[in-house]
Formats: structure tokens, sequence, C-alpha cells
């Protein structure tokens, strides 16, 4: 199967810049790529790997319609047909299994509503400019989950006690062999925790093929690279993964030495103001200030708004469900007087973190969560 | 998921080859016909190249879009010390590199994409 799929994908990818290449780089310029199918109001920030923003004015819900969710992939995999499907648990494992969609769909199931956010959500924000896809604000998105417990899994395998680590690999392939394959490892403590997911459905759907259908890891409160799609096998390892997508990528300097680099786990505290929109024209009167906030592994405590560009700072009222690793919607009433302002909003949580008013360069541009400002002009 | 295999059978590599040779050889002989214009009408829009144009666009683009889609390139803002890094990895990775093409290529990105 692998070798079948693997050469399937190659011959997409290279046929795919045949095809362009086949008549002529064409020079103009200043075109946005064509829209993705089913994905028709996100912004593209590459056709290949597919790579797809949501407009930050799309955003304002509990739940992110999956037709607006965002899209991340480090490489693009082909479609498994659902009746193929297999999944493969070996390594340092007393049991090894291989698992079909049905075997999971057998177990028990858990629905959570769980916010992802990618790593380099923001990153274009960051000056200097980072390497890496150019996020705005839009790299984050709320979906309703159900899967299996990862640990439910792993306990069939019986894992030994020297494994510390899971490796997961999915379907996906580097375009070249000499690129690296796309997997990062988690310690055995977060894959074992209950909320961390092997999730079959989104949003009430089967999982769709561009979120890492039949079967993608979900690993709550983490960075959107944890949780891995098109999950084909899960080795069970006494160590941390080595590969560069986990030595290199997706870390950050370490604080008291900027010498050395941590690999990233935990989502920041942050919240985005969804409205007003930056820009916008509103009514002098009532008005409401609206927004999300969220923490990773922490939970959001508050949420403090200012309407007159960070001098002084109101708390906006906490609204909507408390789910663990689910953002959470909070909310000001203003009466808006003419002129121009600056709003902002800057979210607490559990773990004693506040958003910054401003960020040290990150190197490869992670997690940005300054605290958000939109200017609007009240008439 | 390991990659490797599709390389392996003379097959493949003849094919990779064999398409890897249109790519970059084809490609040009057309581009040249027609003076690096938009191909054929119905499928301008989406051909659109996001990279600025100077002599080595086309060159540059022929070597990247083997594996990803030039709007990749065309968002990034980099010091040369930093596209550096970069294209070495690239060419780590398999970007085909003829002799000289490596500093032609470093000093596209750093001339039009640079900070």
């Amino acid at each position: 199967m692998d070798s079948r799929l693997t050469r399937r994908a190659f011959v997409i990818h290279v046929g795919a810049a045949a095809a362009l290449l086949g008549r002529g780089v064409p020079s103009a310029a200043q075109t946005s790529p064509a829209p993705v199918p089913g994905k028709d109001k996100l912004i593209v920030r590459s056709p290949r790997p597919i790579n797809l923003e949501t407009p930050l004015k799309d955003l304002g819900a509990d739940i992110t319609p999956t037709d607006l969710f965002f899209v991340r992939n480090n490489y693009d995999g082909p479609e498994i047909d659902a009746g193929q499907y297999v999944l493969k648990v070996d390594g340092e494992v007393d049991n090894p299994l291989t698992l079909r969609l049905d075997d999971l769909k057998r177990m028990e199931q858990i629905t959570q509503t769980i916010t992802l956010e990618c790593a380099g959500n923001g990153r274009s924000f960051y000056s200097p400019k980072a390497a890496g896809l150019q996020w705005e604000n839009g790299a984050v998105g709320t979906g309703v989950w159900k899967g299996v417990r990862l640990s439910d899994v792993l306990r069939l395998a019986r894992p030994r006690p020297g494994a510390s680590h899971v490796v997961p690999d999915g379907n996906d392939a580097p375009p070249t062999p000499q690129a690296p394959d796309f997997i990062r490892s988690h310690p055995i403590w977060k894959a074992m925790e209950p909320h961390t997911m092997i999730a079959l459905e989104m949003n009430g759907r089967p999982l769709p093929h561009l979120h890492g259908g039949p079967a993608r890891l979900i690993v709550p409160g983490w960075i959107g690279s944890a949780s891995l799609k098109w999950l084909v096998r899960l080795t069970l390892a006494d160590k941390e993964w080595d590969g560069p997508f986990m030595q290199r990528s997706y870390r950050s300097p370490r604080v008291e030495d900027p010498t050395q680099s941590y690999s990233l786990q935990s989502l920041e505290c942050k919240s985005l103001i969804m409205s007003p929109l930056d820009g916008a024209k509103m009514a002098a009167g009532a008005q409401m200030v609206q927004g999300y906030a969220w923490a990773g592994e922490g939970s959001v405590t508050g949420v403090d708004v200012s309407l007159d560009g960070g001098k002084t700072w109101v708390p906006a009222a906490l609204s909507g469900a408390a789910h663990r690793y689910a953002w959470r919607r909070w909310e000001m009433p203003w009466t808006a007087a003419g002129g121009a302002h600056t709003i902002m909003a800057r979210a607490t949580d559990s773990l004693g973190r506040v958003q910054p008013g401003a960020k040290t360069r990150d190197p490869q541009g992670y997690r940005w969560n300054v605290i958000h400002a939109v200017r609007v002009d009240v008439a | 998921m390991p990659s490797g295999s599709m390389w392996r059978s003379p097959f493949s590599r003849a094919l990779a080859a064999l398409i890897l040779g249109i790519t970059l050889g084809w490609g040009w002989s057309w581009s040249e016909r027609t003076g690096g214009s938009a191909g054929p009408p119905s499928l301008s829009a989406q051909a659109a190249n996001p990279l600025p144009q100077d002599r080595d666009q086309q060159m540059v683009s022929g070597r990247c879009i083997i594996c990803h889609s030039l709007e990749m390139i065309a968002q990034q803002r980099q010091t040369r010390a930093e596209w550096s890094v970069i294209v070495d990895r690239m060419i780590s990775y398999g970007m085909p590199v003829g002799p000289g093409d490596r500093e032609r290529i470093l000093a596209y990105l750093t001339k039009h994409l640079g900070q």
C-alpha cells in the first residue's frame, strides 16, 4: 500500500510541476492562487502543500464550520479509502496491533470541543520576518472531534516499561527521497492524558481528507503540528524522535539560555478581537466588543479590554461554554463616542500567563501572542 | 511514512528522470518560444507566477516548484545569510543545481525577497 500511494503522490506533485512548467512559467504576478474546492472563503497561503487561513471576519463562532477551518500541511497526503485504512501500533509494546477503522469505531467513543492553532499563527507580525508561512491571525479554529482516547489504543498494545515516547507517522510523504518524513514524537504522559485522542469525526461528519481523515491525532492544548494527520502508525520508543521536525523545527530559544532551544508543546495564552474588525466604520452608541481567548495547557481566567490604546483596562465577561481545551468567548458592551479608537484585548490564564505588549524575536516565528489591537472610526 | 520505496525501482527512477527532464528542459524551451508569457488562456489565471520578474525568475521557479508552490517563496523576506541556509537545505533535499546555480538562486532571492 505504501509504495502505491507514495508513487501516486509523487505523480500528483511532479505532474503538477510538469503541467505548469510545460507551458512556461508565466510572468503575471499578483494573481492569487485559485481557491481550494470546499474551502472557497479561505486565504490560500500555499496551494502545494495546501495551507489555508481563515479570514478573521469568519472566525467569530464557538465552533468553526469545517468549510472555514484552517488547513496546515507540511506535506500533502494522498486520500485514504476508509475501507483500506489500517493503523499499526508497534515498537516498545508486548502486543503489536493492526487496527482497521471499524476496530477503532467499536471502541469507546468520546466527543470533545478542542481548539487547534498552528505554531506559526501570527508569524507575519514578527519583525524582522521569520521564515515560514506568513500567517496572520487565522491559523486557528475550534472543532468538535469524535473518536477514541489514544490511551485506550496504547493500553491494548501493552507498552513496555521503557516506552517513554510515542512516535506517530502519517500517510503523507516528502516529495523527494532526501527530504525528511514529517514525524514528531510526544512524551508518553501527554499521549496517555485522557483528552488526547484519535479523531474519526469532525463537526459531526467523518473526518475529511484535508483535516487528516480517516483518522488523525488530536493533542489538545499543544501546537497544531502535534495533532498529526492521516495517522497510520504509532511506534512506542524509549526516546524522543531525532528527526529534523523534532530537533530543528517547532523549537524556540530558552529564556534562561538563548543558545539552547526547547521543543514547543503548549500553546500560549492569547485572545483575538473578532468584532469589530480592524478599520471598521461604526455608528456611535451601543456597541459590543467580542472575541475568543485560549491558553493551551492553561485555562483562560480573564480577558481585559482597553478602549483607549492600552491606557486603561476593563474586564470583559467570559461567556459561552468553558471546555478544557477550547477557546472561550468574551464580550464587553461599549458606548462608542465619535472619533478614532484603538481597542485592545489581553488574556490571562490559570498558569499566571498574561499576553505581552511586545515579543522578542523568535527565530522561526512561533507562537505570536502579542496583545491584539484594532483601530476603528466611530461616526 | 517511509518514502524511499518508490525510488528504489529502476522504473521509478527512469520515470522520475523523465518527468524531471520534461519539467526542466522542455519547460524552458516552451517558455523561450513564447517569451515566458502566459500559456493557454484558459489556464493562465491559475498559472500566474508570484515570484518577481527578472532574468533568473524562471530558473529559480523551475527548481523550487518541483516540490512546492512558488507562493511559499514569494511571501518570504530573508537576509542573504538566512536564504543561504534555506537554499542549502533545499539542495540537501534534492533540488537540482548545476554549476553556478546556487549563487544565482541566492542572488535572485536576496535581491527580490531580502530584508
